[in-house]
């Protein structure tokens, strides 16, 4: 990952109109781009749609990019406004069929010992939190609010929400940082074993 | 604020989809500097995952997506009508011609002046192309083809990687050279097959129409007429003519061929793709017959024969061993 961040002057400075430059480049950002999507659109499907899309329009109209500022940093906005596109389509369409994709049940019924395990040592956790905090992390975690959201309903700036979020993350993360470790191997597994 | 309080903001922020192309970057950035950084994001991934079990990462297949992307591409690309682009050029050029130098001088000496290059790839499937001066040029799988936008008007200069079909007329003002790597061949009126092997290193060509000229960097050169077939190692820049290999393709017979040769017969006749693990082994000399047999007894009597080995390896074969002496 480190050569990535060493030779992304080089990428970003490819003149890709040619497919084995495009494909350097496809590479070293399409990763990271579909993972960046799938926060916005919690959809692997489409989050992985949109990034090859975003590709596909970069190379058809490469000719209109020649005097590029950086490959990346077009790359990041495309998939942005695509997503976010995609994200109000989705949520109308969804209003229409009555069946939202944002209230997902939450039922536990499917994890496992080990997630039921987290899941209350998370409560614990959240119980030691600042009040307000602890209520703006339930309301973008649990109820899956926008942070927009968040803030008109309870009369916060953007900021406020932004930074009690992190003070959230941060006292979330250690309390629990015992536990997060064993996750990680089992899902390494998964994946690479 | 310090920055170990704003990077637990970014990092929520992504997590919870409202990051900012902008900061999403600097995550990224962020996460190559430090494994530690890497970890920490990962363990905040899994406690945002515990309180939406929904939102676990996934695994991405880069190689799955981008053979969807490429496909696209080429499917929108066929044979690109070079002169439309060029009437633009030539506009844009006129105006900014400064500016356009400058930009090519910035950009390193990897692109030559302004070349522009357009890359052709047949993915899965045999795909056939008509160039913009009428040569016809059947690509194999896999393989691609290149050509800059002075093609069919200044040059008829392509280069190949992969094996293709050839129907070309010739031009004596305009020869048709296919570039394989410091190995070219030059077409004197004709219609030709080039075959390169999966290693890369053997070059296969027979001639089915007209003469064509296969010369190498290291001037060795050999003119192949109509109905002949001509090999070359790149490794050891050797040109084996007709008279080396035995061109009997019905029954596979084989008298003292080199393996390059008898893999190229194999890889048309089965359709398959076979690589040498080991350049050196294309020099083997084979002396054999096969009737009606399948392609892994075939296989296995040749690596009897020559002391090698070979097994089965997405979707084709691969031969491994030593030199033989």
């Amino acid at each position: 990952m480190a050569k990535i961040d060493k030779n992304k002057e080089d990428i970003n400075n490819l003149n890709f109109n040619s497919e084995a430059s495009f494909k350097v480049l496809f590479d070293a950002y399409y990763e990271a781009l579909s993972r960046y999507a799938f926060t916005i659109l919690n959809d692997k499907i489409e989050a992985e749609d949109i990034v090859q899309n975003v590709y596909i329009n970069l190379w058809e109209n490469r000719m209109k990019f020649e005097i590029q500022t950086s490959a990346r940093a077009l790359l990041y906005k495309s998939v942005y406004n695509a997503s976010l596109n995609r994200l109000k389509h989705l949520k109308l369409k969804a209003k229409h069929v009555n069946d939202s994709i944002y209230t997902q049940d939450h039922s536990y019924q499917e994890q496992s010992l080990d997630q039921k395990e987290l899941m209350i040592k998370l409560n614990q956790a959240l119980e030691s939190l600042p009040e307000q905090c602890r209520k703006i992390f339930e309301m973008s975690r649990f109820q899956q609010l926008k942070y927009q959201e968040i803030a008109d309903q309870l009369n916060l700036s953007i900021k406020t929400i932004e930074n009690q979020m992190g003070k959230a993350l941060k006292i979330l993360r250690s309390a629990l940082k015992d536990y997060l470790p064993i996750i990680l191997l089992i899902i390494s597994k998964i994946y690479h074993g | 604020m310090d920055s170990a309080d704003k990077i637990e903001e970014i990092i929520s922020k992504f997590l919870a989809g409202e990051a900012t192309p902008e900061e999403a970057m600097y995550l990224e950035d962020w996460k190559l500097k430090d494994p530690k950084n890497n970890q920490l994001f990962e363990q905040s991934q899994q406690l945002f995952a515990i309180a939406n079990p929904h939102e676990k990462s996934f695994q991405i297949n880069k190689n799955k997506a981008w053979d969807k992307v490429q496909a696209k591409i080429n499917q929108n690309k066929k044979v690109i009508p070079l002169y439309k682009n060029y009437g633009v050029i030539i506009g844009i050029a006129a105006s900014f011609i400064v500016m356009i130098s400058a930009y090519f001088l910035l950009r390193n000496q990897t692109i030559e002046n302004d070349h522009k290059v357009y890359t052709i790839l047949a993915i899965n499937k045999l795909k056939q192309i008509t160039l913009n001066e009428n040569s016809k040029i059947d690509l194999a799988k896999g393989a691609q083809l290149s050509y800059d936008q002075n093609f069919g008007i200044k040059n008829r200069n392509v280069k190949l990687s992969g094996s293709a079909y050839f129907t070309v007329k010739h031009d004596d003002a305009m020869p048709f050279i296919v570039d394989l790597g410091h190995v070219y061949v030059k077409d004197l009126g004709t219609k030709f097959d080039i075959k390169l092997s999966a290693d890369t290193d053997s070059i296969y060509i027979k001639v089915d129409e007209g003469i064509v000229l296969l010369f190498d960097s290291a001037s060795n050169a050999i003119e192949i007429k109509a109905s002949e077939r001509a090999l070359y190692i790149k490794s050891t820049k050797q040109l084996f003519t007709a008279d080396d290999l035995n061109t009997q393709t019905s029954i596979l017979n084989f008298e003292n061929a080199k393996l390059a040769y008898v893999i190229a017969q194999l890889e048309e006749k089965f359709t398959t793709k076979i690589i040498v693990a080991n350049p050196k082994i294309n020099l083997c000399s084979l002396s054999a017959k096969f009737k009606e047999d399948d392609i892994t007894t075939i296989l296995a009597v040749i690596c009897e024969t020559l002391g090698l080995s070979y097994e089965k390896h997405d979707g084709g074969f691969i031969i491994k061993g030593e030199a033989c002496n």
